[in-house]
């Protein structure tokens, strides 16, 4: 990744980012306590989608800001 | 999660570190010359504070959760990675999609065991655990009406609105669990989306900078990284 070059997170994604990690945070906590196999299943999904939206969130918002951060180089 | 651990003040610090560096991150990055390091320590607080979730929960199927967790994490990287430049806004729309399906399935994941968390029936139990349902449908089905129909709205205010539901989708479930942090983290993020609501032409510009493709040219730019 060119972590050098992002010139700045946009605070729009980074509270996506962090809608994503209390969810992921919630969905852990569930999926955990939950007694029945059923819910402890749903809650091991919404855990694969939270954390699927949190990494790919935050490495899109790095290729966006790398990109304009090279068109604004040219 | 142990009573005990909740109440461990270690737990709270480590929680209370998290936020205040995402809090630092956020701010930084709304500066009006913004630190390029802004977002990895955002994401630093954010793995912290799912650091000390995991370390907190006292159950069996830890190896299960970190294994789905990396395992949704290589997803994530992998589309962030193999799509275009022109795709990427669209991609962020469709990761939000998910996030209000992960609400929707953890609503779901409380209706069917309610004792299991403690949740008494009726009032507000049931309740909210409606309300978390409903609110993961809305934003889960919001960012497909979005995406197939709002060509015209903002590409902020399409990240937005749907961002909004999951907030709130995660306040409710955290008032369900009683987890304070899902509270606070989640009355946060409404109040500064609340906040770019009310400057959208800001809010437009920074989620969609003016050097990349439009949204709409996504379906022709779209195509794997070099």
């Amino acid at each position: 990744m060119r972590c050098a070059s992002v010139p700045a997170f946009p605070p729009l994604v980074m509270l996506c980012g962090l809608l994503s990690c209390i969810i992921l945070i919630g969905a852990l906590v569930a999926s955990a306590e939950a007694g029945r196999m059923i819910a402890r299943y749903l809650g091991l999904a919404a855990v694969l989608l939270a954390s699927t939206s949190l990494v790919g969130g935050f490495v899109a918002m790095e290729r966006m800001a790398a990109a304009s951060s090279e068109e604004r180089d040219e | 999660m142990s009573e005990a651990a909740i109440a461990s003040p270690l737990v709270g610090l480590c929680y209370l570190v998290a936020g205040c560096l995402f809090l630092a991150a956020l701010l930084r990055s709304m500066a009006p010359a913004p630190s390029p390091i802004a977002g990895r320590i955002g994401l630093a607080g954010l793995m912290l504070s799912l650091a000390t979730t995991v370390c907190t929960l006292d159950a069996l199927s830890l190896p299960e959760m970190i294994g789905t967790m990396l395992a949704g994490g290589g997803i994530g990287w992998l589309a962030a990675r193999r799509t275009g430049r022109g795709g990427l806004v669209p991609l962020m729309l469709w990761l939000q999609g998910l996030v209000g399906l992960a609400v929707l399935l953890f609503g779901v994941a409380l209706g069917l065991d309610p004792d299991a968390f403690g949740i008494v029936p009726g009032f507000p139990g049931r309740v909210g655990i409606a309300v978390c349902v409903g609110l993961g449908a809305i934003g889960a089905t919001g960012v497909v009406v979005l995406l197939l129909k709002g060509r015209h709205t903002p590409p902020g205010k399409r990240l937005t609105l749907p961002s909004l539901c999951s907030g709130a989708g995660a306040v409710a479930g955290g008032l369900l669990l009683e987890n304070w942090v899902m509270i606070l983290a989640g009355v946060m993020a409404i109040a500064f989306l609340s906040a770019m609501i009310a400057r959208p032409g800001k809010v437009a510009g920074r989620a969609c900078p003016s050097s990349l493709p439009s949204p709409t040219a996504a379906g022709s730019a779209g195509g794997a990284t070099p």
